[in-house]
């Protein structure tokens, strides 16, 4: 450009990438960034654009519609409800009527994923007819039934997954250290990526299958990792009562506990019923911008309304 | 039958302590904005059924736990968007389903209102292309109208978190939705990151 050449002078070429520009939106960007890319903004009409279209799509969204629910789902979920309050009134109790069972689940009763199982499970756990449209208590019950059966199957199993690993050299083994203080289950690994077998009950070590291992707070602190990976959200979510995260698999109660957790941040990576230092308890694994906390907190976290989680101890 | 006399939290203190009928109350009056969530959470309608049952049932057991620090609704949604996510990630559910059948309103006579529903379902098809996270953010606070603190709290996730998904979000919707406003302007900016995570 030259003195006499009247035009603006331009912006700096290198546009901010559209996350950027998203998060200068959002007003997440730290001071420096964000004072260097508004003054890019300020001076460039195609990244202003940008951000005006930005604001044109959140106009867009909030004058979205409500879809009203079909009545075929309303009808559906009526007769869940109706089944649920079936269910409640039959149980034992004056008038009839049952107190939610929140600090006292049974075992065997259904849980959301057990009632709502997911392609691909095998055998009860298949949709079918009555699943799909569950009648009000018979199903349920029936649904109790199914789910008995799926365990005892998958206690039955057991012996013969491990036979099968071992037969092939695969790569997990489960080493049972009975009585210890430590970590009970450990993988011996001999490739990528160790598998978690659930364990024959044995005690009241056990629940359904699923040993609760005992920790200290160093124990607990190796033992992460493992818990990471075998008691990660997406793995625990869904096998109920019976599975490693105890009755932290029940999304309600898994969302309470987290809400009452203090000092708590970034997103749960894996939940674990264990015992801690002889106390029945769970340890919740958050993961925030990488780092890793675990705390573990009481046996009845998520059950009292109005009350803190009892935080028994923090690990990073 | 409906009971407009007690509030939300009154027929769900009612539920704990026994009454047969007071959850269905609760579902019934917000049933559809509960439906919205789950299905624009999970994109196909029978998987939000599901979700949305499962979600039911785990609210109607819990109730007990209700702390009462946040209004019902946010609760309840809380409970239906995690159990969206919770799905979400046991079935590793692409975004890419196809819309609903059964689409935001029927169809209305007159050019304005065929456009509205145009746009409307080019965004609903465009908010599907999103990542999950960001697709449960945007649908909490900018269609349900929840503050980022409340969403924050419902996703499990600080505030500035949530702020960045949704902004990132609607980054990527003002792109794929660009050709109905100024295809250019959509068009100049590359999306993309530069590698740096969301914010926190």
């Amino acid at each position: 450009m030259t003195a006499d050449d009247p035009r603006p002078v331009p912006p700096p070429p290198l546009h901010p990438d559209l996350d950027t520009l998203a998060d200068l939106d959002a007003g997440v960007l730290d001071g420096p960034t964000a004072e260097r890319v508004s003054g890019h903004v300020r001076n460039c009409t195609r990244c202003t654009a940008a951000l005006r279209a930005m604001s044109s799509v959140r106009d867009d969204l909030r004058a979205l519609p409500t879809p009203p629910m079909p009545a075929a789902v309303a009808a559906r979920l009526d007769d869940v409800l109706a089944g649920l309050r079936h269910e409640r009134s039959d149980g034992p109790g004056p008038g009839g009527t049952t107190p939610l069972p929140i600090t006292d689940r049974r075992p065997e009763q259904p849980g959301p994923a057990e009632h709502r199982p997911g392609p691909g499970q095998p055998g009860p756990d298949q949709r079918d007819p009555e699943q799909v449209r569950p009648a009000p208590g018979s199903d349920l019950d029936r649904a109790r039934e199914r789910r008995r059966r799926r365990l005892t199957r998958i206690a039955g199993s057991v012996a013969a997954a491990v036979a099968v690993l071992a037969a092939a050299g695969s790569v997990t083994a489960l080493v049972r250290a009975a009585g210890s203080g430590g970590v009970d289950d450990t993988a011996a690994a001999g490739g990528a990526g160790a598998e978690q077998l659930p364990a024959p009950a044995s005690g009241d070590s056990a629940v359904d299958g699923y040993d609760i291992p005992s920790y200290g707070k160093e124990s607990l602190r190796g033992a992460l990792p493992q818990i990471e990976q075998q008691s990660a959200v997406d793995v625990i979510t869904g096998r109920g009562d019976t599975g490693p995260a105890g009755a932290m698999s029940d999304t309600a109660r898994r969302t309470a506990c987290v809400g009452s957790i203090r000092g708590s941040s970034g997103e749960l990576q894996a939940v674990r019923r264990i015992r801690y230092e002889g106390t029945m308890a769970y340890v919740f694994v958050f993961s925030d911008d990488g780092r890793r906390t675990a705390y573990v907190v009481g046996d009845d976290c998520g059950t009292a309304p109005a009350l803190p989680a009892a935080v028994l101890d923090t690990v990073s | 039958m409906t009971d407009p006399a007690r509030s939300d939290v009154e027929l769900l203190r009612a539920h704990a302590a026994g009454d047969p009928r007071a959850f269905e109350e609760i579902v019934r009056r917000h049933r559809d904005r509960l439906w919205a969530v789950a299905l624009r959470t999970m994109r196909e309608p029978e998987e939000a059924a599901d979700a949305l049952q499962d979600a039911l049932i785990s609210a109607y057991r819990a109730a007990g736990a209700f702390r009462g620090d946040s209004a019902v609704t946010t609760w309840l949604h809380r409970i239906v968007v995690n159990a969206c996510l919770d799905r979400i990630r046991r079935r590793q559910v692409r975004s890419t389903v196809p819309l609903p059948e059964e689409g935001p309103g029927e169809p209305a006579d007159g050019r304005d209102r065929m456009a509205e529903r145009d746009t409307a379902l080019a965004v609903e098809a465009a908010l599907g292309t999103l990542p999950v996270e960001q697709r449960a953010a945007i649908t909490l606070v900018d269609i349900e109208g929840y503050s980022v603190a409340d969403t924050a709290a419902m996703l499990g996730v600080a505030e500035g978190t949530v702020k960045s998904r949704c902004a990132r979000g609607r980054a990527r919707l003002a792109v794929q939705l660009g050709h109905l406003r100024n295809p250019d302007t959509a068009a100049a900016v590359v999306p993309g990151s530069t590698g740096r995570e969301e914010a926190r």
